[in-house]
């Protein structure tokens, strides 16, 4: 095997599992691609158990490569597999990744162009007791998927999902790799600045596997959301434009949560509401046992803000600081934004906007102003296909009136 | 007073409708590019409804379901239009026991479904008789199952074993499902949580004071939105106004995410009923999903006489109960203690003081007594049944 016959390098970050990145590797022996023009690249991660005594072992029938790096997370090793990768295109998986035999040859197939970045899909296995939390978490991660799906979804940042997704090599050269500052949404960050350079997220469901996540859990989900708030206000520093879109499901009611008493003392005394916080995990646990779900619910949602808020005054210091960062402001509409008539009929207007890809719109019908589609922070150009959805969730209630208008005219 | 059933396009409204004499009223489904958008209930008079007197009455009350399949026919769009769906084929099985009259009805309708591919089952549960076999014989495309243990749940389980395709869609004997009924619940089942559908059943005839009772008081549409249920959005354990065993659909899968139907419940043992609602319970204990497809329209014939219809209320309380005993007694669902109090509370008990004053509107007391009667017989019926099936 020459490196010039290498169409694909699948690059596999990995920190002491070594029993899933046996599993993963064996699999990807078995793939529907040809073997001969992959090679597969591990990068063990800080590994202490015998991850590299493994990799060093074993006997791959591709081209295979192992490397180690120190980094604090998974950007490291994924920027140092791609450097050491030969293919035209780069397939990152996560080490608990089970794929199915047919995932290398579904993520070429759906490149159609060098600026194609292709999601796969990537259902959460699950124990035969589920907890609330891994019903919710894998709700979540199916919700992901299923908004990729839907015709006419405009992709965001937020759908760079870096346990299951390929690139073209020069793009993701171009982009410079993952940012190796963030201790996580290091994703979300190359997904923001991809869609900068024009890249086409796709989503394919035949690009599968399972994910065999066994170690999050809600403690751990409750731990991240305070690295989640210290990432995204870094996130919102290199990337001013994307505050509005930044975990609405919390900043929503930002200054809500400002009065609150919870905030008061979270300000003055962060060491006591931590200890309240994690008193109040124990409670979690006793409505989950007497399967209250409804106050369940109520109290894992306050503790994930809770934890979101401290990750944001982390690095944001002061309440003042706080203050201006959730300061939402309305997306905007420049006046010389693109004007678009539906009277020239929904296809023509498609085209229009596939020809030029503009971040707001305004939509008219015989020259009334029905309403504006402002920008969004963190979301790919407008384009054609994405009108019908956006007029149909965002415009509804002005388009119909507009619509039986026009018929009232027609008839008259 | 006899009241008609009628079925009518608001886009191609008939400006006088003429019914049989003898009635005085018409319940309307009215649907709007093909799509159900309401119902509403007119005065007949001499056998003559003139639709252009009511047709404001008509738009007004189907109003906002009217706009959105308005607009959606506008953008040609939908919210479950997805990039990549291919429908799954379905089996559609048929749980029937000596109603070969109805049973013929119901297959006469399936057999107008556009063909996708589907297979027809019919499970026949501890017949008394060969009629049901001779009838399914005449129809070549239609499976015959023959189930010796009777009960509802007994044969739907049987049903889910035998099933063919990936969804196993189950209409009863004496419902008559629209043309669109299957492809409307299929189309839902896109995504992998999304584990059961149920569709809008409306009364095939309201000929009887009994029918009209019933369709009043516990009708099996569940209005006219699509709706979402899941673990986190909904009571798993309020499944009442979800659907109904008339007019639901599963992916196989189910067997695996959840278990077989109880067949301590339902027709055929002690608790009449609820085996239905508390599979829908299970499935969203378990965190999948259930969508409410009104487009999924099916036409149920209710009971004629009062003395069945009070039965089959009285079997809905004891179904209630029962199914509601299962879920504290089996799954621990410590939940379902402040549930009787709640029904009684904020349903029953307003009811039954409507009802004593006579107030327009207001069920007959000897249903809503029967109702409450079975829910008192409920948890009792339950163990007895539990106990009869673990005999067996």
């Amino acid at each position: 095997m020459t490196n010039e016959s290498i169409h694909v390098s699948v690059i596999i970050p990995t920190h002491n599992r070594s029993g899933s990145i046996l599993r993963l590797l064996n699999k990807l022996g078995e793939q529907t691609f040809p073997l001969s023009q992959m090679e597969v690249i591990v990068v063990a991660n800080s590994c202490s158990d015998n991850t590299f005594e493994i990799l060093k072992q074993y006997k791959a029938p591709y081209h295979f490569q192992y490397a180690e790096t120190n980094g604090a997370g998974p950007a490291v090793p994924r920027n140092k597999g791609a450097a050491l990768a030969s293919g035209n295109i780069f397939i990152f998986l996560d080490d608990d990744v089970d794929p199915s035999t047919s995932l290398v040859e579904a993520h070429i197939s759906a490149h159609s162009n060098p600026m194609s970045v292709v999601m796969g899909y990537l259902p959460l296995t699950m124990p035969d007791n589920p907890d609330f939390f891994r019903l919710n978490l894998r709700a979540w991660w199916e919700k992901k998927f299923y908004q990729m799906r839907v015709r006419g979804y405009r992709f965001s940042y937020e759908d760079l999902l870096s346990g299951n997704f390929s690139i073209s090599s020069t793009l993701f050269r171009q982009a410079q790799g993952f940012i190796t500052t963030f201790t996580c949404r290091d994703d979300y960050e190359l997904g923001m600045r991809l869609l900068q350079l024009g890249a086409e997220f796709k989503f394919s469901k035949d690009a599968w596997g399972y994910h065999c996540d066994e170690v999050t859990n809600l403690i751990r989900s409750l731990r991240r959301k305070r690295e989640e708030g210290r990432t995204d206000v870094k996130l919102w520093r290199l990337h001013p434009g994307i505050q509005n879109e930044l975990q609405k499901e919390y900043t929503a009611k930002g200054y809500d949560f400002l009065q609150s008493k919870t905030a008061f003392f979270l300000i003055k005394w962060p060491m006591i509401t931590d200890r309240i916080s994690k008193f109040l995990e124990n409670e979690l646990l006793i409505l989950e046992r007497i399967k209250m779900r409804y106050r369940w619910e109520k109290l894992s949602y306050k503790l994930h803000t809770y934890w979101y808020y401290r990750g944001l005054l982390d690095e944001l210091g002061t309440k003042e600081n706080l203050r201006s960062y959730l300061n939402h402001y309305p997306g905007k509409v420049k006046s010389d934004t693109l004007e678009i008539d539906l009277q020239m009929g929904l296809c023509a207007a498609e085209r229009i906007l596939d020809d030029k890809r503009t971040e707001s719109i305004r939509v008219k019908l015989n020259s009334q102003v029905i309403g504006e589609i402002p920008f969004k922070g963190g979301a790919e150009p407008i384009k054609g296909a994405h009108l019908r959805r956006m007029l149909a969730k965002e415009l509804s209630k002005p388009l119909i009136k507009a619509l039986s208008l026009e018929k009232l005219k027609e008839q008259n | 007073m006899p009241t008609a059933v009628l079925d009518l396009e608001l886009t191609n409204l008939p400006p006088v409708i003429t019914v049989k004499d003898h009635y005085t009223h018409a319940f309307i489904l009215m649907r709007y590019k093909g799509k159900p958008v309401g119902k509403i209930t007119l005065p007949v008079t001499n056998g003559c409804l003139k639709t252009e007197e009511y047709a404001e009455q008509m738009l007004t009350s189907a109003e906002a379901i009217v706009k959105k399949v308005f607009l959606h026919d506008y953008l040609q769009w939908s919210k479950t239009d997805l990039v990549d769906f291919v429908p799954p084929k379905a089996t559609v099985a048929i749980c029937t026991r000596n109603r070969t009259e109805d049973l013929k009805r119901c297959l006469e309708s399936l057999m107008q479904l556009p063909d996708d591919g589907q297979e027809i089952l019919v499970i026949d549960n501890a017949p008394s008789n060969d009629d049901t076999k001779i009838l399914v014989g005449s129809y070549p495309t239609v499976r015959y199952v023959l189930e010796p243990r009777a009960g509802l749940d007994i044969a739907r389980n049987r049903a889910i074993m035998e099933a063919r395709n990936e969804i196993l869609a189950f209409t009863d004997d004496d419902a008559v499902p629209d043309a669109m009924w299957l492809r409307a619940l299929i189309k839902n089942f896109n995504t992998p949580l999304v584990m059961c559908v149920t569709g809008m059943t409306m009364p095939l005839e309201l000929e009887t004071e009994a029918q009209e009772i019933f369709e009043r008081y516990s009708p099996f549409g569940k209005g006219f939105k699509r709706k979402k249920y899941t673990h986190n959005s909904h009571n798993p354990l309020q499944t009442g106004q979800i659907g109904a065993g008339a007019n639901m659909a599963f992916r196989k899968s189910v067997l695996q995410a959840v278990g077989y139907f109880d067949e301590a419940l339902d027709a055929g043992t002690p608790t009449e009923s609820g085996g239905d609602h508390e599979y829908f319970a299970r499935i969203l204990i378990k965190g999948y999903q259930i969508i409410y497809e009104p487009e999924a329209l099916s036409w149920h014939r209710h009971r004629r006489t009062m003395k069945e219809t009070r039965k089959a209320i009285r079997g809905y309380g004891i179904g209630v109960y029962a199914f509601w005993t299962r879920l504290l007694v089996k799954e621990k669902e410590w939940g379902i203690l402040k549930m009787p109090y709640a029904w009684f509370i904020h349903m029953q008990l307003p009811n039954l003081w409507r009802s004593m004053l006579k107030r327009p509107g207001s069920h007959p007391l000897h249903i809503l007594l029967a109702e409450i009667e079975g829910c008192v017989l409920g948890p009792w019926k339950y163990f007895k049944s539990d106990k009869e099936k673990n005999k067996v």
